[in-house]
């Protein structure tokens, strides 16, 4: 990219991680832990444990709550900066929200279902 | 009266229209397909409003984003046979199809990578540098998830887990394939062309 292209401002570099952590590390978690519970529903199937996908799924949603009250912390943070960071640690904290949400909602068919359903 | 149904004769697994996800799939397509439409309207609706467009900055370079459109259209091929051969269930064939799938998504990752460094504006430059990057991050989040995707299913194919199931799995994937390589080219349409020549 020509060096000549200005930006509009220089951000708070590690406020602009903490919110693309939200927007795009909550839903990263998400996908890995889908493709885990795919992957291992087979272990799951074979031992009749489903710790096998219940241990990760939880352990994901810890992490996700985590990156949530991160989330929360940086939109208060953000809220005090320039644009467009107040916007980014609005969309990190409703990101990180509505992937906890889903989170939750996918370590419910494990717990309900048997390994082999 | 009892009102039970016996269900045991029908087959476990379905292909297409006949398998629930096929329709899950349909759903979400729709759903993506919808935000496509909108950040498309919304790039439309900042070029009107903009008389000088693109506002202050060279369009985006057209080799690497070119590029990556003849990958993707050429990619189609063994994409099709993957779905094929996963239909028939032929492990093998679906087997080499899925590998030269997942290459030529490495590929196109690779030239999507470069094509972030063409683009001549950044995200935060204006409003009309914050669309583009939206634009072509939504689109590369697309398709990075099904990389991944692809990913895991080429991999299981290589154990001795293979069943039925997974070929149904493989069948919508390469589905969802078609809706990610077929999006991208009204997108590269408008980051690309609409600089140029509308």
């Amino acid at each position: 990219m020509p060096s000549s292209i200005s930006r509009l401002a220089s951000f708070d570099r590690p406020l602009l991680l903490l919110s693309f952590l939200g927007i795009a590390g909550a839903p990263l978690l998400w996908l890995v832990t889908m493709q885990t519970g795919y992957v291992l529903a087979y272990q799951a199937c074979d031992d009749r444990s489903k710790s096998w996908v219940i241990v990760p799924t939880v352990g994901m949603l810890a992490v996700v709550t985590g990156i949530a009250l991160l989330s929360a912390r940086t939109y208060r943070r953000a809220a005090a900066e320039r644009h467009p960071l107040p916007l980014l640690g609005r969309i990190s904290l409703a990101m990180a929200l509505l992937i906890t949400l889903l989170l939750a909602a996918s370590a419910i068919g494990p717990l309900i279902l048997h390994a082999c359903d | 009266m009892n009102k039970v149904l016996d269900v045991s004769g029908l087959p476990s697994f379905a292909f297409g229209q006949r398998s629930i996800l096929w329709w899950a799939t349909l759903g979400m397509l729709a759903i993506e397909g919808t935000a496509f439409a909108l950040l498309i309207a919304a790039y439309i609706f900042l070029k009107w409003r903009v008389p000088d467009w693109p506002p202050g900055f060279a369009p985006p370079d057209l080799r690497w984003g070119t590029l990556t459109t003849v990958i993707v259209l050429v990619s189609v091929i063994p994409n099709a046979l993957t779905k094929r051969a996963a239909e028939q269930l032929d492990v093998a064939k679906t087997r080499l199809w899925l590998v030269v799938s997942f290459v030529f998504a490495l590929a196109f990752c690779g030239v999507r990578a470069l094509e972030f460094t063409t683009l001549n504006c950044w995200w935060d430059s204006n409003a009309y540098g914050s669309i583009v990057w939206t634009l072509l991050g939504i689109h590369t989040t697309h398709f990075v998830t099904d990389v991944i995707d692809t990913g895991v299913l080429m991999v299981i194919m290589f154990t001795d887990r293979v069943d039925a199931n997974r070929f149904v799995d493989i069948s919508e994937n390469s589905f969802y394939y078609y809706f990610v390589i077929f999006s991208w080219l009204p997108i590269y349409a408008v980051i690309y062309l609409a600089p140029r020549f509308v």
